[in-house]
């Protein structure tokens, strides 16, 4: 029946005693934190700012391969960056359904 | 005197069962714990007192943990889903399981950041289940953006997922060049993919997902037949990866280590990463923590030239898993892995004294006898869980379990050897591939011919 000798038992009340802090120390961030603390606001989350992406980013766009990636980096690097979205519809490559597939993804900073 | 951890785990696992079924509040026993605390530390000194004291702490310590599951944060996914709710939903966060592709639906588990929906952000947390309709590979720990619909799980996906995103429309999946992934999960999921595409490429899809289920704990692509047909012999539990496995895993990797003249300890060393690599790998599930938890123990032990004691390494592996999520407790996973190792443990020994199965002189017939006795015990051990949970009686299973355990055991090696060698002399692979073939087939037969016994199994 749990023989414990005495520095088993200290050692183990030591580990209990930092269990309950670290329990305690968790229900309360838990139950006393709220949403609209947390909450913070940012309309961009799903998009991809064109002209900081790099290629692989901008790959990972489903409908922009390596190729089109490649355009759009070099386009960014000639014309001093993207003051619009609509500028990709000048890009080799970039269809107006393409445009329209991707245009919701991308935002220009 | 040894410490007898197994009381311990008794008392804590009593908490767990007590506060699953009765309310109580966080606060009043947090403040009863801290006081029983208190006690035992004043009254350290006097013996029975502190037990007493003790296993009421270790009672409510176990109580609490449970109860801290139950409260999610307000940022937790499952806050953000409401009934009846058609918004689409966009979450950014990384994958945080291997996923698995299958008919083009990709499935893995997906950890939140920041989820947006009805025009307004929010910094998020937990897991979610993601299914996914997409030709691209993704990898774990890749970062994405989804876009797609959240609802509550039924309770056919179990108690760990709390929400399930499903994402249909083309293109609404970005890949972020992030990787948040731990490094050894990601070397656990390299070798496993590495070892899957072994077995696959070289065995036929049966066979080959047979062999996944052993060695790698991937049930997913066995046949629903065959899984069905397991479970009306009793035999399903060789579909999973256990104790043997582990074992299998210690011995090639210290057989490796002293070819290339590793010390003893040394030896040791290494073999614990390398555990712990190959639970990552299986998808760290009760059965395969147990194993890995009691076999560090145990090569700690010889590490350090201690005694392992098998009740105590089965306890520590029992509170380890409960521990980190003490909902495990009710798994039906947890209580068959622990129930039949506890029965061969303790009941095992009594029935070999009461069948005297050390006097039989023929080595073979006591070899016979002591596996007939290790699967009655596992089976006296666990048909009431199996009765409870699958409303299933199989007076087969000893039966059975002593011509498939066997069988079992050899497509295990043979798997083993089968992936060793292709790493090593992919030339030499194909007779192991064959054998490997011709003992799941034999397997199947066996089977089969188990469950076409009269009275094999009983429905209730």
């Amino acid at each position: 029946m749990l023989n414990l000798t005495q520095e088993e038992r200290k050692v183990i009340l030591f580990l209990v005693a930092i269990a309950l802090v670290g329990v305690g120390g968790n229900f309360l961030v838990k139950q006393f934190s709220t949403a609209r603390s947390l909450a913070f606001f940012n309309q961009d989350l799903a998009k991809i700012n064109l002209n900081s992406a790099d290629k692989k980013m901008l790959m990972g766009i489903s409908g922009i391969g390596e190729k089109i990636a490649g355009r759009i980096i070099t386009y960014r690097r000639e014309r001093a960056g993207f003051s619009d979205v609509d500028e990709l519809k000048a890009i080799k490559g970039i269809t107006a359904s393409k445009f329209a597939k991707i245009k919701e993804y991308l935002t220009v900073k | 005197m040894k410490f007898n951890l197994a009381e311990l785990g008794f008392y804590f696992c009593g908490g767990i069962v007590f506060t699953h079924f009765i309310r109580i509040a966080f606060w009043p026993a947090y403040f009863l714990a801290l006081t029983l605390l208190l006690a035992c530390a004043f009254l350290a000194r006097k013996d029975f007192i502190f037990k007493i004291l003790f296993a009421g702490l270790i009672f409510i310590l176990g109580g609490l943990l449970l109860k801290n599951t139950y409260i999610l944060p307000p940022s937790h996914i499952s806050r953000f889903i409401f009934y009846k709710n058609n918004s689409v939903y966009t979450a950014r966060g990384f994958i945080n399981s291997q996923p698995y592709s299958k008919d083009g639906r990709i499935s893995f588990m997906f950890t939140t950041q920041e989820l947006q929906f009805n025009d307004s952000n929010y910094k998020c947390s937990g897991d979610m289940l993601v299914q996914l309709k997409d030709t691209r590979v993704f990898s774990y720990g890749e970062a994405l953006i989804l876009r797609g619909s959240i609802h509550r799980p039924f309770k056919l996906y179990g108690k760990n997922v709390s929400a399930i995103m499903r994402v249909s429309m083309p293109g609404s999946a970005v890949k972020l060049a992030k990787n948040y992934g731990q490094p050894v999960r990601k070397i656990a999921f390299y070798l496993k993919n590495r070892i899957e595409g072994i077995i696959y490429r070289k065995l036929s899809p049966l066979a080959a997902s047979i062999l996944d289920a052993m060695v790698l704990g991937e049930k997913r692509g066995i046949p629903a037949q065959v899984y069905a047909a397991m479970v009306k012999s009793g035999t399903v539990h060789i579909l999973v990866v256990s104790g043997f496995n582990v074992g299998i895993v210690v011995f090639m990797i210290m057989l490796l280590l002293k070819v290339l003249r590793f010390t003893r300890v040394l030896r040791y060393i290494t073999a614990i990463p390398c555990l712990v690599i190959y639970c990552l790998a299986t998808g760290a599930s009760p059965p395969v923590v147990r194993a890995t938890v009691m076999a560090i123990f145990f090569l700690t032990g010889f590490l350090f030239r201690r005694e392992p004691d098998v009740r105590n390494s089965l306890t520590l592996s029992a509170l380890f898993i409960l521990w980190v999520n003490p909902r495990e407790l009710f798994s039906i996973s947890f209580q068959l892995s622990f129930v039949s190792v506890a029965a061969i443990i303790f009941l095992y020994p009594q029935l070999k004294a009461f069948f005297k199965a050390e006097a039989i002189k023929v080595r073979p017939l006591r070899f016979i006898a002591e596996g007939f006795l290790v699967s009655l015990s596992a089976w006296l051990g666990t048909c009431g869980f199996i009765l409870y949970y699958f409303k299933i009686f199989s007076p087969v299973t000893v039966l059975a379990n002593i011509c498939i355990v066997p069988l079992a055991t050899l497509i295990t090696l043979s798997g083993f050897s089968l992936v060793a060698i292709t790493l090593i002399f992919p030339a030499l692979a194909g007779p192991f591939a064959w054998a490997n073939e011709l003992f799941v087939v034999l397997l199947l037969k066996t089977n089969n011919f188990f469950i076409h016994l009269p009275y094999a199994c009983l429905y209730l």
